[in-house]
């Protein structure tokens, strides 16, 4: 039962970093792996705001997921729309190259330990059995509330509309006159804004540190791959089920190898379901 | 009959006899890192550059070489050659057993599968301590004695004769790949690449060609390894890392160029010499370090391979203005 | 980070310097993982080479063989890569002999460059980060820092010594080769003491989430915790640990600082805490032992640095005045075998400068095949800080 709740809040960081992820990949189809520095972002942004500035939690986190925000409209704006001649490698190569730089920049602004923000709820429920600190139950609620408004964006707004015609057929939608530049950088702000509410919710929790970007990315792509590509709940219920994996594999078989269930799993759906766990057409 | 290029080989003898001449461990060193990452990112070109795989697992078998090579070395005190012939031999059969199931999906699925690869690999050294020493690693793997031949003697033992066997190494292998590439079977992979459906269509098994490409890189990696495992005598799981070997060799080929005979060089020239000679503050390094691959992936999208063709286009420009631009499907040097 | 710019501009202004360097100036190599994933654990070890130096130059530099020498103190950064490393101590050797190199990089790092150094007679590295059991096998190689073997005879006298600890849950970085080494004697001198194992959990350094890790151990109720890791790991493990509802008593092994324990938010977590560790400068400070020494290191430290020193910071410190006493009692900075010889005939005694409480080998010997022992101490977390209970001396 403890592996349960372990695996959930995990999972419910990855989810949320991969809904947002998963957006960016869908509407504006470039494998962004600077990703994972807008979950470090909120989280820093956050940690620092409190830390040295005072600041409160909340207004923390919010200030966080601001500046996640905007670095997403800067890497969509200032750079993908810039380079969208390139080829796929070559846009995965400037993203990466975007990592290494906002990478030292953060280390060099704020150190490479890592913190876990002071101040935030310390309680902690017994549920049936198992224990959950009050900060895991909010990270597993906001993952599921992003996700169900997420859903609801894409399927009742007109801008969530247009986002999926932009995803199903990129070509036709910019034949449609659609505005693709500015449905791209939204969709490269919420979804980086996503990825900063993780990193401000993780740090009440967890450690955030300055190089913790790659690896949220790597785990972002992990999800949106077995969970299948353009779907928003699959990107939810990947990063929920990958948590789980962990949790239970590290618990039950060897710690040593938490991080290789998570591969296992992935490797076994990719060769089962290429498409994916939860997805029925593919964008790859 | 493919067109030699006389002048890369020209170049890059001469560069590696001035390093040998000048002999210091410092160069020696420097010298046989390029070389190790050239002839990894050459492994990788295959299926990367010619087929079109983004293999991202390479480090796997970089390991497998490295590892195989340590444990035949301590704990079975075998000498160089045979690690050197049996693990690239490893490589490839695992490759081929692998290849058939993870070659079946591409792109960026491709891509997580071979990650995957890597990640889990990396887990397995660091956990099976019986056989990889875990994190304490595998030290004491000792250079081969020297050999005398009549009057001349190979010393593989000091870093001078270890890095004329790394030169030997790297030239045959840029040799074999510059063969590699015209060849029957490099003209399918291209094929594969471009587009495997048609390719299939025209009656090739696209399958046992990219189960081919796939086992070549994993016994170049494997061999790679075994030559890194004798150069720097001790192996752990540090450098068989994701971001440390599969990231990097990806990061080496296509910086140099992907696809090109002479990226892999320039590739790893660029990023091993950079950070050596980048005398700034750690972290700032570290960004000009960034910037700087930034500014060769955006105005070099072929690479630096593609330098000289970048600068005759650029040359030529002004008289050709509002022309169509030069074409792209020259095949980078 | 103003405090790495004043770093940096000081490098700089050093390198700078060596291009015109006098006869009477005395080159040491600080080889340290400044860049890549170790470098939270390195800078401040950095940092504290870069302060002994300043000091030692600032009261007058040192007196060798009748001359006065300036230290010079290179930088060299390993980037946490051990092909880097190795690079870097070529680098170093190829200066010209004699190469006295600091720091000495991680593990891996040190392991790789030691056969090269091992059948030189113009090297000598004070290694003061790599725990790595046989490395002072290689006569290069002098090492004024704990070993993790010293700990793990400390930890089984406390386990065994507590009537009440029959079962074990033991946790253990599994990517800290001193640490894993020790594993099989700790398991060992625990099971000789009649204690049983019940459950035996790993996890990677820099590890965010050890949910996993305490379920396992939770579920075979354990009589206690035996926890050993990098500090901040392991604050962030008790932390957890006390939310997922263990509230056993738990002994951990890892250099935690309050810095660590603030990082991890688990200072109400770590009541009652019980930690088996070579004293880091707060220790030596509560617990009067090295007092005075530790109070000046660690306010010169900060007024320098503008951060609290880190836990490879004090012997990396005290190793510069090891090295350059032992070049004063052999009366030469460039016979590196005659600086060997007074460094293998060092006593403790004659480094009076030294933070770290040496525990002396016989004869007052600061060094036995190279390698120095440490007075360790038992202490235990309350009211917000550690409290030392005992130094074993």
């Amino acid at each position: 039962m403890q592996e349960l709740v372990n695996g959930l809040a995990q999972g419910s960081v990855y989810s949320l970093t991969a809904m947002g992820l998963v957006l960016i990949f869908s509407v504006v189809r470039v494998p962004n792996f600077a990703h994972g520095e807008a979950v470090m972002f909120g989280g820093m942004l956050t940690l620092m705001s409190v830390t040295s500035f005072g600041l409160p939690l909340l207004p923390a986190i919010l200030l966080g997921v601001v500046v996640a925000t905007a670095f997403g409209l800067v890497l969509s704006v200032g750079v993908f729309s810039r380079v969208k001649d390139k080829s796929e490698i070559g846009q995965l190569m400037i993203s990466m190259a975007i990592v290494v730089i906002v990478g030292a920049a953060a280390i060099q602004l704020w150190g490479d330990e890592a913190r876990t923000v002071p101040g935030a709820p310390s309680m902690t429920f017994l549920v049936a059995g198992a224990y959950v600190p009050v900060t895991w139950a909010i990270i597993i609620a906001a993952a599921l509330l992003a996700a169900i408004g997420l859903e609801l964006f894409v399927r009742q707004t007109t801008a969530g509309r247009v986002m999926r015609a932009m995803s199903l057929r990129p070509d036709a939608a910019k034949l449609m006159g659609i505005p693709v530049d500015y449905y791209q950088a939204m969709a490269f702000a919420i979804g980086s804004g996503l990825a900063g509410l993780a990193g401000g919710l993780y740090v009440m929790a967890f450690p955030a540190q300055a190089s913790m970007g790659h690896i949220m990315s790597l785990k972002s792509f992990v999800v949106i791959i077995f969970a299948g590509m353009g779907s928003i709940s699959g990107a939810f219920f990947g990063g929920l089920l990958l948590g789980l994996v962990e949790s239970f594999g590290g618990s039950f078989l060897s710690s040593g190898y938490t991080n290789s269930f998570g591969f296992v799993l992935l490797l076994a759906v990719l060769l089962l379901k290429p498409n994916g766990l939860f997805g029925g057409r593919s964008n790859a | 009959m493919p067109r030699i290029d006389w002048l890369g080989y020209v170049v890059l003898v001469a560069a590696m006899a001035a390093i040998y001449i000048n002999g210091s461990g410092y160069a020696l060193t420097i010298g046989m890192t390029i070389m190790i990452w050239s002839m990894l990112a050459i492994g990788l070109n295959v299926p990367l550059g010619l087929t079109g795989y983004y293999h991202m697992g390479i480090g796997a078998f970089f390991g497998l070489g490295a590892y195989g090579a340590g444990f035949m070395a301590v704990r079975l005190g075998q000498p160089l050659i045979v690690p050197l012939l049996v693990m690239p031999v490893i490589g490839a059969v695992i490759s081929a057993a692998i290849g058939p199931i993870i070659l079946r999906i591409r792109g960026l699925h491709f891509a997580t599968a071979t990650l995957a690869i890597g990640m889990i690999a990396s887990d397995v050294m660091n956990n099976w301590v019986a056989v990889t020493g875990g994190p304490l690693g595998l030290a004491g793997i000792v250079r081969p004695a020297p050999m005398v031949f009549g009057p001349v003697t190979i010393d593989l033992s000091q870093n001078s004769g270890f890095y004329l066997l790394g030169c030997a190494l790297t030239l045959a292998l840029l040799i074999w790949f510059a063969w590699f590439r015209t060849t029957a079977f490099a003209l399918v992979l291209r094929g594969i690449k471009s587009d495997d459906l048609q390719t299939r269509a025209f009656g090739y098994s696209t399958m046992r060609y990219k189960v081919g490409a796939f086992a070549i890189s994993g016994a170049i990696a494997a061999a790679v390894g075994v030559y890194y495992a004798f150069f720097i005598q001790y192996i752990s799981p540090e450098p068989f890392s994701f971001a440390a070997s599969s990231f990097q060799a990806f990061v080496i080929l296509a910086v140099g160029g992907i696809g090109s005979l002479w990226g892999p060089v320039l590739g790893a020239t660029l990023i091993t010499v950079l950070p050596e000679v980048l005398d700034l503050q750690p972290q700032v390094r570290v960004m000009t370090y960034g910037a700087i691959l930034l500014v060769v992936i955006v105005f070099l999208p072929r690479g630096l391979a593609s330098f000289g063709a970048y600068l005759r286009r650029a040359g030529r420009a002004p008289a050709r203005e509002k022309v169509q631009p030069a074409p792209l499907e020259q095949p980078a040097k | 980070m103003r405090n790495i710019f004043t770093l940096a501009a000081g490098s700089v202004f050093v390198l700078l310097a060596s291009g015109h360097a006098h006869a009477d100036t005395l080159r040491l190599s600080d080889m340290e993982s400044l860049t890549g994933v170790a470098s939270a654990v390195y800078v401040p070890q950095a940092n504290a080479v870069q302060l002994a130096g300043e000091q030692i130059n600032a009261a007058g530099g040192v007196t060798i063989g009748g001359v006065n020498y300036t230290l010079q103190i290179d930088q060299y950064d390993d980037r946490t890569d051990t092909s880097a490393g190795v690079a870097t101590v070529q680098k170093i050797l190829g200066l010209g002999a004699p190469s006295f190199i600091m720091g000495g990089g991680t593990s891996s790092i040190s392991a790789a460059y030691s056969p090269i150094i091992k059948d030189r007679t113009d090297v000598i590295v004070m290694v003061t980060a790599s725990l790595l059991p046989g490395l002072t096998d290689n006569p290069s190689i002098y090492r004024p820092r704990v070993t993790s073997k010293q700990y793990t005879d400390s930890i089984v006298s406390f386990v065994t010594g507590n009537p009440e600890f029959k079962r074990v849950a033991l946790g253990v970085d599994n990517k800290n080769a001193g640490l894993v080494n020790e594993v099989p004697a700790l398991k060992a001198g625990l099971l000789a003491a009649g204690v049983e194992i019940v459950a035996e959990e790993e996890w990677g350094s820099g590890n965010p989430q050890f949910a996993t890790q305490i379920a396992a151990m939770s579920r075979n109720n354990p009589d206690v915790l035996v926890l050993r890791g990098y500090p901040a790991d392991v604050a962030r493990l008790v932390k957890q640990a006390r939310e997922l509802g263990y509230s056993g008593p738990i002994v951990t092994n890892s250099g935690m600082s309050a810095t660590d324990v603030e990082n991890a938010q688990a200072a109400e977590s770590m009541d009652g805490v019980v930690e088996v560790v070579a004293p880091v400068v707060s220790d030596l400070i509560a617990g009067d032992l090295n007092k005075e020494a530790a109070q000046k290191f660690e306010d010169a430290y900060q007024a320098r640095f503008g951060t609290p020193s880190g836990l490879l910071s004090v012997s990396a410190y005290d190793a510069v005045f090891i090295l350059t006493r032992a070049m004063e009692h052999a009366g030469t900075t460039t016979d590196v075998p005659a600086i060997k010889a007074a460094l293998d005939v060092l006593k403790v005694s004659d480094v009076p400068e030294a933070v770290t409480p040496i525990k002396p080998y016989d004869g007052d010997l600061l060094f036995k095949d190279r390698q120095a022992q440490f007075v360790t101490v038992v202490r235990q977390w309350k009211d917000g800080k550690f409290v030392p209970l005992t130094f074993v001396k």
